[in-house]
């Protein structure tokens, strides 16, 4: 066959490498430029939502300092909030997944470890949302209750 | 005279903005509080009772003179000595005009928060809270929410909360303002043998005169100048502690 000279022949390897390189690559590269876009988008909108609930709960926020609340309960607060919503926002779209990918023309594997990794960055999506929250709350004073 | 006060003013003086803002709310304010005692405040709006208030209360700093409570001193000017806020939770029963509870807990998680800041366990804090609300009258409304309290009501859950970790010194801004008069003397009462079993300071500033006879002594406050009321119980002692 080596002596054909229409035909090349390539290795397992080589052909892999062949069909990724080119039009699948750029596809691939097109989706993770897109993944990390939805995830800035996300981290911003999250922080938004959770600015605005913090802004719903400043006069409370203001009573806890006055009776005395240190600072690191009112950023659990804020942070614990954060993290449920995040929480919620994981299972949600775990569920959509399950029901989703079934009708996709290919099959879709989701393996454990795609799934930890996913965890990880919700909770650094949800940790970075809530800062802009626990800022705003830092800043109210505890007179802030009263009058 | 080793006796420690549960609070002693020097000098307070606050005043509010600057230049042609500038409002004295405060001028001079000296008040000693021995613990077990109850002091109420009167004056007319705007006097500068609440300000008093709450500078003692560690919450706005004077622009002069000094705090000390249980014989610590925490405020010299406006330099606060200590850690203020751990200091409040620990040692301050707060009561303001309005009821001000946390929306979003019941009433009985609202006492139940203050005794886990100060790190007693749930069962204990929440132990405690049931029965603070049940001396108080409001022991069936333990599960509702605020909003579906009455004013009175809520400013009994207030008063529930502000005893909650058994404060050296109590600060109530016209607590029985949304109370009928029984309710509001049973309330002032309820201060006073708090006051006298647990050697507590109470200062209440009100504007109820009928229940004057409650307090062990009684303030006046009027253009932010502080003064023993005249004509009341406990003025005779007063005035020669001031005369000095
Ligand atoms: N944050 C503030 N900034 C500027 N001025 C203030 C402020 N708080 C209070 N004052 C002024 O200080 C004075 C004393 O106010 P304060 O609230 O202590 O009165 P009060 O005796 O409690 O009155 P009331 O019986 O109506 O509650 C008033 O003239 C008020 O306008
Ligand atoms: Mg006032």
């Amino acid at each position: 066959m080596e002596g054909w000279s229409d035909v090349t022949t390539y290795t397992g390897a080589g052909q892999e490498e062949l069909l990724l390189k080119g039009s699948v690559d750029r596809a691939r590269r097109q989706i993770l430029l897109f993944r990390v876009l939805l995830t800035i988008i996300s981290t911003v909108i999250m922080a938004l939502i959770i600015y605005t609930l913090t802004l719903d709960k400043l006069h409370p926020i203001a009573l806890l300092k006055l009776i005395g609340a240190p600072n690191h309960t009112i950023v659990g607060l804020i942070l614990q909030q954060s993290l449920i919503m995040g929480a919620l926002a994981f299972g949600v779209g775990y569920l959509i997944g399950l029901r989703l990918f079934p009708m996709f023309p290919r099959r879709v594997l989701v393996t454990n470890d795609d799934l930890l990794r996913v965890a990880g960055i919700v909770f650094l999506i949800s940790v970075l949302a809530s800062l802009l929250g626990i800022w705003k709350a830092m800043r109210v004073a505890p007179n802030e209750a009263i009058g | 005279m080793g006796e420690t006060l549960a609070l002693e003013t020097d000098g307070l003086t606050k005043v509010y903005g600057s230049g042609h803002t500038e409002v004295v709310a405060m001028r001079d304010a000296s008040m000693r509080v021995r613990r077990g005692e109850i002091v109420a405040l009167l004056g007319p709006s705007g006097a500068g009772k609440s300000t008093f208030l709450l500078c003692v209360g560690l919450i706005n700093p004077p622009t002069r003179g000094s705090v000390s409570i249980g014989g610590r001193v925490m405020q010299d000017g406006p330099r606060s000595l200590g850690d203020l806020r751990r200091f409040r939770r620990e040692r301050i029963g707060f009561i303001f005009q309005k009821s001000n509870l946390i929306p979003f807990l019941s009433a009985v998680e609202n006492v139940q928060v203050v005794g886990e800041l100060i790190g007693r366990p749930s069962s204990v804090a929440r132990r405690r809270a049931v029965d603070l609300l049940g001396a108080l009258g409001v022991g069936p409304r333990a599960l509702n929410m605020p909003t579906q309290l009455s004013g009175g009501e809520q400013q009994r859950v207030t008063i529930a909360r502000a005893l909650a970790n058994q404060p050296s010194l109590i600060l109530a801004d016209e607590p029985t303002a949304a109370l009928d008069s029984v309710r509001g003397r049973q309330v002032m009462e309820l201060f006073r043998e708090v006051a006298h079993t647990h050697g507590t300071g109470v200062i209440v500033v009100t504007h109820d005169h009928r229940a004057l006879d409650v307090f062990d002594m009684v303030y006046e406050m009027e253009d932010g100048l502080l003064k023993p009321a005249a004509g009341a119980p406990g003025v005779a002692a007063a005035g020669s502690a001031m005369a000095r």
